[in-house]
Protein backbone atom coordinates (compact mmCIF):
# COMPACT_ATOMS: atom_id res chain seq x y z
CA UNK A 1 0.00 0.00 0.00
CA UNK A 2 2.82 2.33 0.89
CA UNK A 3 4.59 1.69 -2.35
CA UNK A 4 1.40 2.56 -4.30
CA UNK A 5 1.15 5.85 -2.43
CA UNK A 6 4.80 6.54 -3.15
CA UNK A 7 4.24 5.87 -6.83
CA UNK A 8 1.24 8.22 -6.96
CA UNK A 9 3.25 10.91 -5.17
CA UNK A 10 6.17 10.41 -7.51
CA UNK A 11 3.89 10.75 -10.55
CA UNK A 12 2.41 13.95 -9.13
CA UNK A 13 5.90 15.32 -8.44
CA UNK A 14 6.92 14.47 -11.99
CA UNK A 15 3.90 16.29 -13.41
CA UNK A 16 4.70 19.34 -11.30
CA UNK A 17 8.33 19.21 -12.35
CA UNK A 18 7.31 19.10 -16.03
CA UNK A 19 5.01 22.10 -15.53
CA UNK A 20 7.81 24.01 -13.76
CA UNK A 21 10.23 23.10 -16.54
CA UNK A 22 7.83 24.38 -19.23
CA UNK A 23 7.35 27.64 -17.34
CA UNK A 24 11.11 27.99 -16.88
CA UNK A 25 11.64 27.45 -20.62
CA UNK A 26 9.14 30.21 -21.39
CA UNK A 27 10.94 32.53 -18.97
CA UNK A 28 14.27 31.63 -20.56
CA UNK A 29 12.91 32.41 -24.03
CA UNK A 30 11.53 35.74 -22.81
CA UNK A 31 14.88 36.57 -21.20
CA UNK A 32 16.70 35.71 -24.42
CA UNK A 33 14.39 38.01 -26.37
CA UNK A 34 15.03 40.81 -23.86
CA UNK A 35 18.78 40.31 -24.19
CA UNK A 36 18.54 40.33 -27.99
CA UNK A 37 16.54 43.56 -27.90
CA UNK A 38 19.02 45.16 -25.50
CA UNK A 39 21.98 44.15 -27.70
CA UNK A 40 20.18 45.54 -30.76
CA UNK A 41 19.47 48.82 -28.94
CA UNK A 42 23.09 49.10 -27.77
CA UNK A 43 24.41 48.45 -31.29
CA UNK A 44 21.97 50.95 -32.75
CA UNK A 45 22.94 53.57 -30.15
CA UNK A 46 26.61 52.93 -30.90
CA UNK A 47 25.95 53.35 -34.61
CA UNK A 48 24.61 56.87 -34.00
CA UNK A 49 27.04 57.92 -31.27
CA UNK A 50 29.45 60.71 -32.07
CA UNK A 51 33.19 60.27 -31.64
CA UNK A 52 36.35 62.13 -32.58
CA UNK A 53 35.65 61.60 -36.27
CA UNK A 54 31.86 61.69 -36.31
CA UNK A 55 29.01 63.96 -35.29
CA UNK A 56 25.43 62.97 -34.49
CA UNK A 57 23.21 65.29 -36.52
CA UNK A 58 19.53 66.23 -36.49
CA UNK A 59 17.91 68.88 -38.67
CA UNK A 60 15.09 70.87 -37.04
CA UNK A 61 12.48 72.69 -39.14
CA UNK A 62 8.88 73.77 -38.62
CA UNK A 63 7.96 70.99 -41.07
CA UNK A 64 9.52 68.35 -38.84
CA UNK A 65 12.82 66.85 -37.78
CA UNK A 66 15.23 64.82 -39.90
CA UNK A 67 15.98 62.01 -39.28
CA UNK A 68 12.70 61.19 -37.61
CA UNK A 69 13.87 58.73 -34.96
CA UNK A 70 17.56 59.13 -34.19
CA UNK A 71 20.44 61.39 -35.23
CA UNK A 72 22.55 60.52 -38.27
CA UNK A 73 26.17 59.66 -37.51
CA UNK A 74 28.23 61.54 -40.06
CA UNK A 75 31.92 62.19 -40.71
CA UNK A 76 33.06 65.54 -39.34
CA UNK A 77 34.61 66.23 -42.75
CA UNK A 78 31.28 66.00 -44.59
CA UNK A 79 29.83 69.31 -45.82
CA UNK A 80 26.69 70.24 -43.84
CA UNK A 81 24.77 70.83 -47.06
CA UNK A 82 24.65 67.09 -47.79
CA UNK A 83 22.52 66.39 -44.72
CA UNK A 84 20.38 69.46 -45.45
CA UNK A 85 19.69 68.09 -48.93
CA UNK A 86 18.65 64.75 -47.45
CA UNK A 87 16.39 66.56 -44.98
CA UNK A 88 14.79 68.65 -47.73
CA UNK A 89 13.98 65.50 -49.68
CA UNK A 90 12.62 63.59 -46.68
CA UNK A 91 10.54 66.51 -45.39
CA UNK A 92 9.36 67.41 -48.90
CA UNK A 93 10.75 70.94 -48.72
CA UNK A 94 10.42 72.05 -52.31
CA UNK A 95 12.36 75.30 -52.19
CA UNK A 96 14.92 76.15 -49.54
CA UNK A 97 16.59 79.00 -51.38
CA UNK A 98 17.86 81.59 -48.93
CA UNK A 99 17.33 79.45 -45.86
CA UNK A 100 19.56 79.88 -42.84
CA UNK A 101 21.18 77.05 -40.87
CA UNK A 102 22.15 77.69 -37.27
CA UNK A 103 23.27 75.75 -34.22
CA UNK A 104 22.49 77.16 -30.79
CA UNK A 105 21.47 80.37 -32.60
CA UNK A 106 24.91 80.63 -34.26
CA UNK A 107 24.66 80.80 -38.05
CA UNK A 108 26.77 78.19 -39.81
CA UNK A 109 27.94 77.87 -43.42
CA UNK A 110 26.36 74.77 -45.01
CA UNK A 111 29.03 74.63 -47.70
CA UNK A 112 31.64 73.93 -45.02
CA UNK A 113 32.10 70.70 -43.07
CA UNK A 114 31.03 70.13 -39.47
CA UNK A 115 34.64 70.48 -38.36
CA UNK A 116 35.09 73.71 -40.30
CA UNK A 117 31.91 75.02 -38.68
CA UNK A 118 33.40 74.08 -35.27
CA UNK A 119 30.69 71.50 -34.61
CA UNK A 120 31.24 68.31 -32.67
CA UNK A 121 29.29 65.78 -30.63
CA UNK A 122 25.50 65.92 -30.87
CA UNK A 123 24.40 68.68 -33.22
CA UNK A 124 20.88 70.01 -33.86
CA UNK A 125 20.80 72.26 -36.90
CA UNK A 126 17.92 74.71 -36.95
CA UNK A 127 17.01 75.37 -40.57
CA UNK A 128 14.50 77.84 -41.97
CA UNK A 129 13.93 80.95 -44.05
CA UNK A 130 15.86 84.10 -43.23
CA UNK A 131 14.08 87.25 -42.10
CA UNK A 132 12.66 89.34 -44.91
CA UNK A 133 13.16 93.03 -45.29
CA UNK A 134 11.37 95.43 -43.00
CA UNK A 135 10.42 99.07 -42.84
CA UNK A 136 7.31 101.08 -43.59
CA UNK B 1 8.59 75.08 -46.70
CA UNK B 2 6.53 72.03 -47.47
CA UNK B 3 3.99 72.57 -50.23
CA UNK B 4 0.45 71.38 -49.94
CA UNK B 5 -2.11 70.78 -52.61
CA UNK B 6 -4.48 73.40 -51.31
CA UNK B 7 -3.62 76.30 -53.54
CA UNK B 8 -4.92 79.76 -54.27
CA UNK B 9 -8.61 80.24 -54.76
CA UNK B 10 -9.96 81.21 -58.16
CA UNK B 11 -9.60 84.76 -59.28
CA UNK B 12 -12.82 86.72 -59.70
CA UNK B 13 -12.64 90.10 -61.34
CA UNK B 14 -8.95 90.35 -60.54
CA UNK B 15 -9.35 89.50 -56.86
CA UNK B 16 -8.67 86.27 -55.05
CA UNK B 17 -11.70 84.48 -53.77
CA UNK B 18 -11.58 83.42 -50.13
CA UNK B 19 -10.32 80.01 -49.17
CA UNK B 20 -13.17 77.81 -48.03
CA UNK B 21 -13.29 77.80 -44.21
CA UNK B 22 -12.72 74.04 -43.94
CA UNK B 23 -9.91 74.14 -46.47
CA UNK B 24 -8.35 77.01 -44.57
CA UNK B 25 -8.56 75.07 -41.33
CA UNK B 26 -7.10 71.95 -42.96
CA UNK B 27 -4.18 73.92 -44.39
CA UNK B 28 -3.60 75.55 -41.01
CA UNK B 29 -3.56 72.13 -39.33
CA UNK B 30 -1.15 70.68 -41.89
CA UNK B 31 1.26 73.59 -41.65
CA UNK B 32 1.29 73.73 -37.86
CA UNK B 33 1.40 69.98 -37.17
CA UNK B 34 5.15 70.04 -36.55
CA UNK B 35 5.22 73.28 -34.56
CA UNK B 36 5.46 71.54 -31.23
CA UNK B 37 7.40 71.48 -27.96
CA UNK B 38 10.40 69.85 -29.64
CA UNK B 39 11.09 72.69 -32.08
CA UNK B 40 9.89 75.28 -29.54
CA UNK B 41 12.47 74.11 -26.99
CA UNK B 42 15.30 74.42 -29.48
CA UNK B 43 14.24 77.90 -30.53
CA UNK B 44 13.27 79.29 -27.17
CA UNK B 45 9.61 79.60 -28.16
CA UNK B 46 6.75 79.23 -25.74
CA UNK B 47 3.57 77.95 -27.36
CA UNK B 48 0.71 79.70 -25.56
CA UNK B 49 -2.00 78.59 -27.95
CA UNK B 50 -2.00 76.78 -31.25
CA UNK B 51 -5.49 76.02 -32.46
CA UNK B 52 -7.21 77.29 -35.57
CA UNK B 53 -7.33 80.19 -36.21
CA UNK B 54 -4.88 81.30 -33.48
CA UNK B 55 -1.13 80.97 -33.14
CA UNK B 56 0.06 82.54 -29.91
CA UNK B 57 3.82 82.23 -29.35
CA UNK B 58 6.39 83.92 -27.15
CA UNK B 59 9.95 84.38 -28.42
CA UNK B 60 12.54 84.20 -25.65
CA UNK B 61 16.32 84.55 -25.67
CA UNK B 62 18.97 85.25 -23.06
CA UNK B 63 19.38 88.97 -22.52
CA UNK B 64 16.13 89.90 -24.27
CA UNK B 65 12.69 90.95 -23.09
CA UNK B 66 10.40 88.23 -24.48
CA UNK B 67 8.09 89.16 -27.35
CA UNK B 68 4.71 87.53 -27.66
CA UNK B 69 3.02 87.25 -31.06
CA UNK B 70 -0.65 86.47 -31.43
CA UNK B 71 -1.55 85.62 -35.00
CA UNK B 72 -5.08 85.26 -36.30
CA UNK B 73 -5.24 83.09 -39.38
CA UNK B 74 -8.85 83.20 -40.51
CA UNK B 75 -9.00 82.85 -44.27
CA UNK B 76 -5.49 81.37 -44.43
CA UNK B 77 -3.94 81.43 -46.97
CA UNK B 78 -6.10 83.72 -49.06
CA UNK B 79 -5.07 86.32 -46.52
CA UNK B 80 -1.84 86.48 -44.50
CA UNK B 81 -2.10 86.20 -40.71
CA UNK B 82 -2.85 89.32 -38.70
CA UNK B 83 -0.28 89.71 -35.93
CA UNK B 84 -0.70 91.47 -32.60
CA UNK B 85 2.53 92.29 -30.76
CA UNK B 86 2.21 91.62 -27.05
CA UNK B 87 4.21 91.67 -23.86
CA UNK B 88 4.69 88.30 -22.20
CA UNK B 89 1.58 88.80 -20.05
CA UNK B 90 -0.59 89.34 -23.12
CA UNK B 91 -0.79 93.15 -22.96
CA UNK B 92 -0.75 94.69 -26.41
CA UNK B 93 2.34 96.80 -27.11
CA UNK B 94 1.57 100.52 -27.34
CA UNK B 95 3.11 103.14 -29.55
CA UNK B 96 4.28 105.29 -26.65
CA UNK B 97 8.05 105.06 -26.32
CA UNK B 98 10.01 102.18 -27.82
CA UNK B 99 8.66 98.90 -26.44
CA UNK B 100 11.59 96.91 -25.05
CA UNK B 101 10.08 93.72 -26.47
CA UNK B 102 11.01 94.92 -29.96
CA UNK B 103 14.18 96.81 -29.08
CA UNK B 104 16.76 96.69 -30.53
CA UNK B 105 15.30 96.27 -33.97
CA UNK B 106 18.12 96.37 -36.53
CA UNK B 107 16.02 94.78 -39.29
CA UNK B 108 13.11 97.24 -38.93
CA UNK B 109 10.76 94.27 -39.23
CA UNK B 110 9.00 95.46 -36.07
CA UNK B 111 7.47 98.90 -36.35
CA UNK B 112 6.81 100.70 -33.06
CA UNK B 113 4.60 103.30 -34.75
CA UNK B 114 0.84 103.18 -35.17
CA UNK B 115 -0.47 101.06 -38.03
CA UNK B 116 -2.93 103.14 -40.09
CA UNK B 117 -5.70 100.57 -39.57
CA UNK B 118 -5.04 99.04 -36.12
CA UNK B 119 -3.32 101.98 -34.43
CA UNK B 120 -0.84 99.61 -32.76
CA UNK B 121 2.80 98.65 -33.35
CA UNK B 122 3.00 96.01 -36.05
CA UNK B 123 5.13 93.65 -38.08
CA UNK B 124 6.23 95.51 -41.15
CA UNK B 125 7.49 92.67 -43.33
CA UNK B 126 5.95 90.48 -46.00
CA UNK B 127 3.72 87.77 -44.59
CA UNK B 128 1.81 89.85 -42.06
CA UNK B 129 -1.60 91.29 -42.89
CA UNK B 130 -0.52 94.60 -41.36
CA UNK B 131 2.35 94.87 -43.86
CA UNK B 132 0.26 94.13 -46.92
CA UNK B 133 -2.54 96.50 -45.85
CA UNK B 134 -0.19 99.34 -44.95
CA UNK B 135 -0.56 102.29 -47.28
CA UNK B 136 3.18 102.13 -48.03
CA UNK B 137 2.97 98.53 -49.24
CA UNK B 138 -0.29 98.13 -51.09
CA UNK B 139 1.83 97.72 -54.23
CA UNK B 140 3.44 94.62 -52.67
CA UNK B 141 0.47 92.24 -52.42
CA UNK B 142 0.35 89.02 -50.40
CA UNK B 143 -0.50 87.18 -53.61
CA UNK B 144 3.12 87.62 -54.70
CA UNK B 145 4.33 85.70 -51.66
CA UNK B 146 1.73 83.15 -50.66
CA UNK B 147 3.09 80.34 -52.83
CA UNK B 148 6.70 81.30 -52.30
CA UNK B 149 9.39 79.53 -50.31
CA UNK B 150 9.14 80.08 -46.58
CA UNK B 151 5.74 81.76 -46.59
CA UNK B 152 3.80 78.93 -45.04
CA UNK B 153 2.88 79.49 -41.38
CA UNK B 154 6.05 77.92 -39.99
CA UNK B 155 8.14 79.87 -42.48
CA UNK B 156 6.56 83.21 -41.62
CA UNK B 157 7.04 82.60 -37.89
CA UNK B 158 10.65 81.56 -38.53
CA UNK B 159 11.32 84.72 -40.53
CA UNK B 160 9.99 86.96 -37.75
CA UNK B 161 11.91 84.97 -35.14
CA UNK B 162 15.13 85.40 -37.12
CA UNK B 163 14.40 89.13 -37.40
CA UNK B 164 13.78 89.40 -33.65
CA UNK B 165 16.96 87.46 -32.86
CA UNK B 166 19.04 89.89 -34.91
CA UNK B 167 18.63 92.36 -32.10
CA UNK B 168 20.11 89.95 -29.58
CA UNK B 169 23.67 90.60 -28.48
Amino acid sequence: MKSQDDLAQAEEDLKQAETDLAAAKKLEEAAERTIETAIHDIREAEEHRPDAHHVAVEIATTSGFYPKDHPDRLPITQPVVEELERAAKALELTDTTGWVASVDKRTIDPKLSYAQNRLEGCVVIDWGPAEGGGGA
Amino acid sequence: MRRYRLGPGRRRRGRLSSMHALASQALFAAQTAQINERIATIRGWIINELAFPVIDLTFTAAGRTPLRLAARCEDWNSQPPSFALLSVDGTRLRTEGAPKEISPNPTNVFNAGAHPITGFPFICSAGSREYHTHTSHTNDPWESYRSGSGYDLGGILTRYWHAWLKGTA
